[in-house]
């Protein structure tokens, strides 16, 4: 009986955890892409108002950053210095992985956020404004995206952990 | 700072591929590196005092367009938008005194240049320091009770106009004079990154990355200059502002691009030399070797030519 109620403990709280887990990959997705869009306003004042060059901005944007946007400054900051890349583009991507960042995400918003590396620093400042508007357009689509799932799936990923461990353990009895 | 160490500088500033191609040219090369040229579907050329090495290299043994882009935006710390003045004006200043002057098509905004894209050229001047070169003309600027005159330096471009100007400023501060510099370029002072990278004199200040004529009315007001020293001197306005620091008794050192005297009196500086403002006019040309000095006109030349 002992080890019957133990193993169905366990069950129960796997499942939970199972949907809490999933869960959280969710609600990391969308505080991710709130720190980003948290950043590109960052850049954007250090390009835009003050228009210091990108390592600069970078650095200065990293003051005030947090969360996903502060990792990947911070991996940003270290590529640049190492100066082992041809193109920003490069660094930028680099960072990107060394950041992990869209690990949770699709494929469509990595490389939404690497074609802004690419094509940040050239041009003029209305181009920049161009690009970082294009960007932040991506971003607001990425976060309604997230907080959709996050509202509705997440929801949904807890409910099926517990209703699954009950049965299970209702099923064990 | 060692000429070498400078030159090891410049190449943190390429592109890592290239500065590894670069860094292979043979180092009696290096010693006396004048520039580096980076034409689109050629070769690469240093040119030195030993004569041109051509790299041969994967990269540079045929200059691509990506690779030309690179080189610039690398200059440009990757941030274009930053450096509009250097988008219109076609060159960059890179710390150390170095510069990059580049060409292409240009991007025309009501009628003025805005910015140069599809770049096909690059030139990049390698400065040099060489603080004895002020000491063989020395004694030939300064007046009967030693004082330094008003001081004009002029030659073709490439001659070594920049570094006997530096070198005479930092022999003006080691003299006792305060010496304040109009750094339009960064060339001067190879300023950069907050830092200096020659040694102009303690008795120096600098206002660097500042257009010239404003620079030198900034300075008149603030910094109360005994000598005024800028480099290339060439519109109009300038020339205004230089005939405002000698009537207010500033001392001027400034140069100029000019073969001989008939070159400078075609010049806009052509008024003031006929003036004999200038106490001394220093000529310089690159042969036998660069910053040799071809003439020095005296005032009292000057006013009996007639000129």
């Amino acid at each position: 009986m002992e080890i019957k109620c133990v193993a169905a403990a366990v069950l129960f709280f796997s499942c939970v955890a199972a949907g809490a887990w999933q869960w959280m990959r969710l609600f990391q997705r969308l505080s991710d892409i709130r720190s980003l869009q948290e950043l590109l306003q960052l850049l954007r004042i250090e390009i835009l108002c003050r228009c210091v060059p990108l390592s600069e901005a970078v650095a200065r944007a990293s003051q005030r950053a947090s969360g996903a946007g502060l990792r990947f400054c911070l991996c940003l900051l270290d590529c640049i210095s190492d100066c082992r890349f041809e193109e920003f583009g490069q660094a930028w991507q680099r960072a990107a992985s060394e950041a992990a960042l869209f690990q949770t995400a699709g494929a469509e918003e990595l490389s939404g956020w690497e074609l802004l590396g690419r094509q940040l620093g050239r041009g003029d400042s209305r181009e920049q404004e161009k690009i970082m508007e294009h960007a932040e357009f991506l971003l607001r689509r990425a976060e309604e995206q997230a907080r959709g799932d996050f509202c509705k799936k997440g929801r949904m990923y807890v409910m099926t952990g517990l209703c699954a461990g009950v049965f299970l353990t209702v099923l064990l009895f | 700072m060692n000429t070498m160490d400078n030159v090891g500088a410049l190449l943190n500033h390429f592109p890592q591929s290239v500065a590894k191609e670069l860094s292979d040219a043979p180092s009696k090369f290096w010693r006396s590196a004048q520039e580096l040229r980076f034409r689109r579907g050629h070769p690469a050329l240093m040119v030195a005092s030993e004569g041109e090495y051509a790299f041969c290299g994967q990269t540079l043994r045929h200059i691509e367009n990506n690779t030309l882009n690179n080189i610039i935006n690398k200059f440009l710390n990757y941030s274009d938008y930053a450096y509009p003045q250097e988008m219109s004006s076609g060159y960059v200043a890179i710390p150390g005194g170095h510069r990059a002057g580049f060409c292409g098509q240009a991007v025309l905004e009501a009628g003025k240049l805005h910015s140069v894209r599809d770049i096909s050229s690059v030139n990049v001047r390698i400065a040099r320091e060489l603080p004895q070169a002020a000491e063989r003309i020395w004694p030939q600027l300064l007046d009967r009770e030693g004082k330094f005159g008003h001081t004009l330096i002029a030659s073709p471009p490439g001659c070594g106009k920049t570094t006997l100007l530096r070198s005479l400023v930092r022999k003006l501060s080691e003299s006792g004079y305060n010496v304040s510099v109009c750094d339009e370029r960064n060339e001067i002072s190879g300023a950069g990154y907050g830092t200096f990278a020659f040694d102009l004199g303690r008795r120096t200040d600098v206002m660097s990355g500042c257009p010239k004529a404003q620079a030198m009315v900034m300075l008149l007001r603030s910094m109360g200059p005994q000598v005024m020293a800028t480099d290339e001197t060439g519109t109009e306005e300038e020339v205004a502002i230089l005939r405002r620091a000698i009537a207010s008794g500033v001392v001027l050192l400034t140069t100029a691009h000019a073969a001989d005297l008939r070159d400078l009196l075609r010049s806009p500086l052509s008024s003031l030399v006929a003036e004999q403002a200038f106490f001394r006019i220093v000529f310089l040309s690159d042969r036998p070797a660069k910053g040799t000095v071809t003439s020095i006109w005296k005032r009292e030349q000057l006013w009996k030519s007639n000129v």
